[in-house]
């Protein structure tokens, strides 16, 4: 009798698992979601035509099975449990690439890839010859590491050859003066949730930089702090185990109130900081506006003539504003968006300081491609 | 599901041959025709082999029954290997056939020869509806990665099965209990094989870890499906027999194969091995035996020569035992023979998953240190620590100790109705799980889909 009552137990579960899951499919085939919000990306859609053809060929199978996938019901509330349960059951060290230790989160990678690495400095390399060379100025590089280089020195993970791509960046660029900054940053400058780093808490970077570029005595280094939240880095969603949001902290005085921006692509003028992106989908893209190919930031109180180009990836956004009092005006050049060979149309590189500030990130990608 | 149950008996059949056939095209569209063919092939084998049974036709339509279904799977599975050794021994330039293995075939295949022999031994009565024997052949909880059922296994239940409660829910439980094999550890374990074996610096111990974790991969991807297949086939009725029981505890080879993979080894042993002659041959016979089965049992899991290698290397332990370390194991205590046992298996899965026969020997090599690799490394050690709990669950899991463990608290009155609560409980958990493997995650097919 026992064995029977479990049998329909077992059966009854099993069923209304199966009916309840069935119903949503049915009723999310009408009411599909667009995007994923955490993943940043668009979920698939039911398959638009369905041929004979895509069905031997199996295209439509395949786009189904993404459709169907995508689509699922409650699927955050299934990706976070199993991100869960690979980290906190099964103790795996990873859920989907990431690592997730004190609240921080990280792209664990094993290495670097040579061909990725040799063709960001390629191309950077291709601009220091063609416009810095001999251009009169300075010229400083530097590598921000990620946040997995800290949780190799602090965790254990695996991390990729950070001295290998310090020496290939010496090597290609050898006409530039290295700025290591590892030993000034720590994990905790880093956001929980994001790739990148917080702004209050690069000063030791800023100071490194400074120094090396000869313009330490004309940063005052006396900022308000200001906090916004909740900011939810681009890994609060991939890491799906919903953590703790992070907050933006940024920095202001009277000089950085008066900087302006000026837009090289739609030829507006701003501030520093863009309030409104931060109720956007990525809350670091407040500082500077985000992705932008050439701006410049102009300094109305500088003590100098002095001008600098730092040719940047999205790093650059929060730590340029703590380098623009030590200069009359700081170009960035992300170029990434705009192609180089037209730089010098738009920027007179003669005597002008040049500093590389990428992150090992960028360097490792194909974004240079 | 839903239908089948609402449909009287005599429609059953037709339901599940109709449900069994969309599972099959939605994975194989085009080649749904050539298993249709096969079973049609085996229904006509079938009722001529019994028409004319006593005399030479009966015999005559095993061979083109044996000749047509072997021949479709010497086609679609065998073509490009034999025209690369030809091209390969002759210097010829035949060109490949590229042909897509189709899903299930070295199954199915086996299931309708299994039909025709049996009906020509008098072993089965022949079978006259085609919808029964088409159900037989495509029952999808069987059809693409086995078990070999075999046809006088649901002969009877073709024609009479009982639907309860009982069978419905033992089946959902086996079903689960499979399926989380399959996406909770056979798949970790996969992708911990996968990145050692892609490590840039090689290592001893790396190479045994891929060892373990492709052993422990295989075993729990493969038996993970027939769990499957057991479960569904109960939902609907069936009773299919079991595939595997525990074959990494055996003390032998010849005991591993008695736990591995059972329905292939009976298989061979029925319809080769002991029209062979068996072992009650003079020895050298005995020999010959031994190695046109195993070499048909590793040819049947692929054909590359590395699987040819692989049954030709557990056709030398089964001669190994027989002559001499049967008896040299039986001086000692038992703990050896297991090591010597799961030390030949560890080899034999490296040998199985290996990229060709240089792969194979890298592999193999990198176990030994060949090549002066370190032993060891930082990256190793990282790996193992990161996937400790679950190679620790797999090894746990390939012994009958969580088995023999639930058995035992179900021995009390208590632990029964514990354990009577808590199987509901477990199976909607682990549904939940294993769904948020499927949402989460890329498609993952199983191993033994490609033989």
């Amino acid at each position: 009798m026992q064995k029977k009552i479990k049998s329909i137990a077992v059966t009854g579960a099993f069923i209304l698992f199966l009916a309840f899951f069935s119903v949503i499919c049915i009723t999310r085939y009408f009411h599909p979601g667009e995007i994923s919000e955490s993943e940043r990306r668009p979920l698939a859609q039911f398959p638009e035509k369905i041929t004979w053809a895509g069905i031997i060929d199996k295209t439509v199978i395949d786009e189904f099975e993404e459709y169907s996938v995508d689509q699922f019901p409650f699927r955050e509330f299934f990706r976070s449990l199993k991100a869960n349960f690979q980290l906190k059951v099964m103790r795996l060290g990873e859920y989907n690439g990431l690592a997730i230790k004190d609240g921080y989160i990280a792209k664990i990678e094993q290495a670097f890839t040579p061909e990725l690495v040799e063709y960001s400095l390629g191309r950077l390399q291709y601009i220091y010859e063609k416009f810095l060379a001999d251009n009169g100025g300075k010229k400083y590089v530097s590598v921000i590491p990620d946040k997995n280089y800290f949780f190799a020195k602090d965790y254990g993970y695996l991390s990729p050859d950070y001295d290998r791509l310090v020496a290939d960046v010496k090597e290609k660029l050898s006409g530039m003066e290295y700025v290591d900054v590892f030993d000034a940053l720590k994990l905790s400058d880093y956001y929980r949730t994001d790739t990148h780093w917080s702004q209050d808490r690069i000063g030791n970077v800023v100071d490194k930089l400074a120094q090396a570029m000869g313009c330490a005595d004309r940063l005052t280094g006396e900022y308000t702090k200001h906090q916004y939240e909740p900011f939810y880095g681009v890994y609060y969603g991939q890491s799906a185990i919903h953590p703790k949001p992070d907050t933006i902290t940024y920095l202001t005085n009277s000089i950085l109130e008066q900087c302006t921006v000026f837009d090289y692509e739609t030829g507006e003028t701003r501030g520093i900081y863009d309030f409104e992106k931060l109720e956007g989908k990525d809350g670091y893209e407040f500082f500077l506006s985000g992705t932008k190919a050439l701006l410049r930031v102009d300094n109305p109180n500088a003590t100098t003539e002095d001008e600098l180009i730092i040719f940047r990836d999205s790093f650059g956004s929060s730590i340029s504003p703590l380098l623009v009092e030590g200069y009359k005006s700081v170009y960035l050049v992300d170029i990434r968006y705009v192609v180089p060979d037209l730089l010098n149309r738009l920027i007179d590189f003669e005597n002008k300081d040049v500093l590389y500030l990428y992150s090992a990130l960028v360097l490792n990608s194909k974004s240079f491609k | 599901m839903l239908l089948y149950f609402i449909v009287p008996f005599k429609g059953k059949n037709l339901v599940l041959l109709a449900a069994s056939l969309l599972f099959y095209f939605y994975g194989e569209p085009i080649y749904t025709l050539l298993m249709l063919a096969t079973i049609v092939s085996s229904y006509i084998h079938g009722l001529l082999i019994d028409r004319f049974r006593g005399t030479f036709w009966s015999v005559f339509f095993l061979w083109t029954s044996v000749i047509t279904s072997i021949g479709a799977l010497g086609f679609f599975k065998y073509s490009d290997f034999f025209i690369r050794n030809v091209n390969s021994l002759f210097k010829t330039d035949f060109e490949l056939l590229e042909l897509a293995l189709p899903i299930g075939i070295s199954f199915y295949t086996f299931q309708t020869l299994s039909y025709t022999i049996d009906v020509y031994r008098g072993e089965a009565k022949v079978q006259k509806s085609l919808i029964r024997l088409a159900t037989y052949v495509a029952l999808f909880p069987q059809l693409i990665a086995g078990p070999i059922v075999r046809y006088t296994t649901v002969e009877e239940e073709l024609s009479h099965r009982t639907h309860s409660f009982e069978n419905f829910g033992y089946g959902v439980t086996r079903f689960v209990i499979g399926l989380s094999k399959k996406v909770l550890i056979a798949d970790t374990l996969g992708a911990l094989a996968q990145t050692v074996h892609g490590m840039e610096e090689a290592t001893v111990a790396a190479a045994w870890i891929y060892a373990v974790a492709a052993s422990l991969q295989l075993y729990f991807d493969f038996s993970g499906y027939s769990d499957m297949a057991i479960g569904l086939g109960r939902i609907f009725g069936f009773h299919f027999l079991e595939n595997f029981n525990y074959p990494f505890i055996s003390k032998s080879i010849a005991e591993f194969w008695r736990r591995w993979h059972m329905s292939l080894g009976t298989w061979f042993r029925d319809y080769v091995y002991i029209p062979l002659g068996g072992n009650r041959v003079s020895k050298g016979r005995w020999l010959f035996n031994t190695l046109v089965v195993w070499f048909l049992t590793g040819f049947w899991h692929g054909a590359d020569w590395t699987f040819i290698l692989w049954g030709m290397f557990f056709a030398a332990f089964l001669m190994l035992e027989k002559f001499a370390l049967n008896r040299f194991f039986a001086k000692l205590p038992r703990v050896f023979s297991h090591i010597y046992v799961v030390f030949a298996i560890l080899i034999s899965f490296v040998i199985f998953s290996a990229n060709g026969l240089t792969g194979a020997i890298s592999d193999l090599g990198a176990m030994f240190g060949a090549g002066g690799i370190a032993f060891w490394s930082s990256e190793t050690a990282y790996y193992l620590g990161s996937y400790a709990l679950v190679l620790l669950v797999g090894i746990v899991g390939a012994t009958p100790l969580v088995k023999n463990a639930v058995l035992k608290v179900k021995e009390t009155k208590t632990g029964a109705v514990v354990c009577d609560i808590l199987e509901p409980v477990f199976v909607i958990v682990m549904l939940m799980i294993v769904t948020a493997y499927f949402v989460d995650g890329s498609f993952s097919p199983f191993l033994y889909f490609r033989f």
